[in-house]
């Protein structure tokens, strides 16, 4: 179906879009955040993914920072012997100033997160979601995973709270393997609201 | 309607907008283990469409 002009879009995504969008610059992605940013589409994305994207990329620094530390320990071992000693200092020297990067690394992350957050739509994990997704974590239905639970129940919660009129709502995620289930798409369609795995086709129904 | 856009013209166009341009691929050289996950899991997706 196509959008009639002034059709007013309501674009539902989750952490998969953050990261398309600061870790390899899918175009598409970049794209709706430009539509978002330039009020023609609104785009809202769960609280909670802001937290999973923050929590995942932090823990690549911390993994990093503990193997430079490894690294440091044995060139302090190998020095201490009395071999290379000068090479060891070096050595060391440069994996502290790696070590001390990891800092700059962190805040670079947050900038990136906060200025995405700063031009679309948060969606509170308020704990009616929360009582939501430890029902759907602890039933049969889908989605499995504890994460996608709770983003999953913040947009149920999310949609009902709504008060403003919108012609369209999608949900996009890449996530097929995690969210792409006949439940879902059922029960979001009784909340018109259409998934949409891809980004690509998720961009052909909301432009003009 | 608007004419269908290529991904580049998608890029081209987003990255015309300066905050977008703050924000797109800007954390692909600082957390390069983070892309290669990612580009793992979009294999895995693509190989799941097949």
């Amino acid at each position: 179906m196509k959008r009639r002009e002034n059709e007013k879009v309501l674009l539902i995504a989750e952490t998969y879009w953050l990261e398309s969008i600061a870790l390899v610059q899918d175009p598409a992605a970049s794209y709706l955040l430009d539509l978002a940013d330039k009020k023609k589409i609104e785009i809202a994305v769960p609280e909670y993914s802001f937290y999973e994207a923050d929590g995942s990329l932090n823990r690549k620094l911390i993994k990093r920072a503990e193997k430079i530390d490894e690294a440091l320990s044995l060139l302090g071992q190998i020095s201490q012997s009395g071999h290379s000693a000068e090479l060891c200092k070096r050595g060391r020297a440069i994996l502290k100033e790696l070590k001390e990067r990891s800092l700059s690394d962190k805040n670079e992350i947050k900038r990136v997160l906060d200025e995405i957050k700063a031009m679309i739509l948060i969606i509170p994990y308020v704990s009616h979601a929360s009582a939501i997704a430890e029902m759907i974590f602890e039933s049969s239905r889908p989605p499995f995973k504890v994460g996608d639970c709770r983003i999953y129940a913040s947009i149920l919660a999310f949609i009902e709270s709504i008060t403003e009129k919108y012609d369209r709502i999608i949900f996009y995620t890449e996530d097929k393997e995690d969210f792409d289930y006949a439940e879902i798409r059922e029960e979001l369609e009784t909340r018109d609201v259409e998934l949409v795995i891809d980004s690509g086709t998720c961009v052909d129904k909301v432009i003009k | 309607m608007a004419k269908k856009l290529s991904e580049e013209e998608m890029l081209e166009e987003a990255l015309k907008n300066p905050k977008v341009r703050r924000v797109s691929g800007a954390l692909r050289d600082i957390v390069p283990e983070a892309v290669a996950e990612y580009e793992e899991k979009r294999k895995r997706k693509s190989s799941a469409d097949r």
